[in-house]
């Protein structure tokens, strides 16, 4: 009989556990499961489907953490809140994670981990009939086990007063790693799309260093220059958000209407 | 009156075409929701072409996408999985539609049948149309402008074709000769290989023949840049640039491919 670790694999966590950097597609698009199928062709490790920036259903984002699971690609969900009911809802539907957006203190940090975490660790709910399970019967002491050991909790600093509390945050029991939002903190610095700015910079290394001490994992989020993830990833992040499936398309689509057009002169 | 329908029921495809230009299309394959039609818009594209032989897309997908594109100004297309799809695919708010495999003169006209009202074709009239933003008109009107805006496509993709493609070009009211360049290249016992003499000398015969007959011809399934850009040296005029499908996997695995290099690099 398989036993229940070799089920429930989360290949996003391993790849970051091995030392490697770690690639994200998020999907914003209502696509079929397709586009699961195409991330994975891609080469990523995890899909972020993003309820917080489109108007996708859970429902839809279910159809999709079920359809990675089969894959082996990791399905984690950004969540549009840090409600109970919200990150509960979208691990039953099939995420091997959430990925929290807007933490600033510990004791928010805490709250998400308690949702996403079956007890002693948290608080989540038991629903019974999990998709990372294949809907199997197993004694509950090793679903427990092996969900909280496969779920990846993520939550994203993107405030100047997130930066500061971030070495707390990362003592969180629980919390696997940060992603930074390059935009929103940006934004915080009124240094609105400079990716590259001191101040980011700073906070970079400031976040980094306060994850990597307890163990935690960074990840770089909204910055399209490729040096800049370089310089960060040398710095000690190990996530890398690599964009949408709506700036894929723009990107792709923009060169070859273009090209078509260049014909015309 | 039909002047201000015209203003209404616009296929700037096909106006840039009568203006000599060459125009792109992108496939939608895998999209089902209206976003893609703004994005396709935004990148530049001409066309939209919707492609229901080869997906799994609904005829009300289809149709939601098409009356999306109407809205913004991009021109939708669909390419239908048979001719017995043209009629809803039309009510559903395209402004042209390409058969697959046709392989006569006979079939192309009853393409053209099915997509053009009385006189011109058959189409059956529904009435309120997308089209026409479901307003009312003197029926003379609607057929007239609808007829003039809806472009009708075949696909030329098999020896058939190509053994017949002067009576084909001479069929009146059919528009585009679109070269599926894989299924040609298949048939003519040259698998992939888009630039080989043999689909050289089948793009000759065709822009050839379209030609003479006042036809457009469209590239269709070529990525080969210097390629595609011979055979609009030569004639044609329409350009598929790939689907949705394939824009995902090429920008993903070129930045997927990026993490891996930096993860290579980092963990030497």
């Amino acid at each position: 009989m398989q036993r229940l670790s070799e089920i429930v694999r989360n290949r996003f966590k391993e790849t970051l556990a091995a030392g490697r950097v770690a690639s994200t597609l998020s999907i914003r698009l209502p696509w079929g499961v397709e586009i699961v199928l195409a991330a994975e062709s891609c080469g990523f490790d995890a899909i972020y489907i993003d309820l917080q920036h489109s108007a996708l259903s859970l429902e839809t984002a279910s159809q999709m953490s079920i359809a990675a699971l089969a894959l082996g690609v990791t399905p984690i969900v950004r969540v549009p809140n840090h409600n109970s009911e919200t990150i509960s809802r979208v691990l039953d539907g099939g995420a091997l994670g959430v990925l929290a957006p807007h933490v600033e203190t510990p004791q928010e940090a805490q709250a998400i981990v308690s949702s996403a975490r079956f007890a002693p660790l948290g608080e989540r709910s038991t629903g019974g009939g999990l998709p990372q399970l294949r809907y199997r019967h197993w004694p509950q002491e090793d679903v427990v086990k092996i969900m909280n050991d496969a779920t990846v909790v993520l939550v994203q600093i993107e405030s100047p007063a997130a930066v500061e509390r971030a070495a707390q945050i990362a003592e969180v029991p629980g919390v696997d790693g940060f992603m930074v939002g390059a935009n929103d903190l940006c934004a915080g610095y009124v240094i609105p799309g400079q990716h590259g700015h001191e101040l980011i910079r700073s906070a970079y290394a400031r976040v980094i260093a306060a994850a990597n001490k307890v163990g935690k994992w960074v990840g770089v989020g909204g910055i399209s220059d490729q040096k800049l993830v370089a310089e960060y990833v040398k710095l000690g992040a190990r996530i890398v958000a690599t964009g949408t499936d709506v700036s894929m398309l723009m990107e792709v689509g923009t060169e070859r209407a273009k090209f078509v057009e260049s014909l015309n002169s | 009156m039909a002047q201000v329908l015209r203003e209404i029921v616009r296929n700037h495809f096909r106006e840039k075409l009568a203006a000599g230009r060459v125009v792109s299309k992108l496939s939608v394959r895998i999209a089902r929701s209206v976003e893609i039609v703004h994005i396709a818009k935004s990148c530049g594209f001409d066309a939209l072409y919707i492609d229901m032989q080869h997906s799994s897309i609904s005829l009300e997908t289809a149709s939601q996408l098409c009356i999306a594109a109407l809205g913004i100004g991009i021109t939708p297309l669909v390419r239908v999985p048979s001719a017995d799809h043209v009629s809803r695919v039309l009510d559903g708010g395209a402004l042209g539609v390409t058969v697959p495999d046709i392989e006569s003169a006979a079939e192309a006209a009853k393409v053209v049948a099915q997509c053009k009202f009385e006189p011109a074709g058959e189409r059956s009239t529904g009435g309120g149309l997308p089209q026409l933003q479901y307003r009312s008109w003197p029926q003379t009107e609607v057929v007239e402008v609808m007829n003039e805006a809806t472009t009708v496509f075949v696909n030329i993709e098999n020896l058939a074709a190509l053994e017949a493609i002067d009576d084909i070009a001479a069929v009146p009211g059919l528009d585009v000769l679109m070269i599926g360049t894989n299924d040609l290249c298949a048939g003519l016992g040259v698998p992939g290989q888009h630039g080989h003499a043999l689909v050289r000398d089948a793009y000759r015969k065709i822009i050839a023949a379209a030609r003479k007959h006042g036809k457009t011809v469209g590239v269709g399934g070529i990525s080969d840049r210097k390629l595609i850009a011979e055979y609009v040296a030569w004639g044609g005029r329409v350009i598929s640039m790939g689907s949705d499908l394939n824009m995902i996997t090429s920008a993903g695995t070129a930045r997927a491919k990026y993490v891996k290099e930096l993860s290579d690099a980092t963990s030497k």
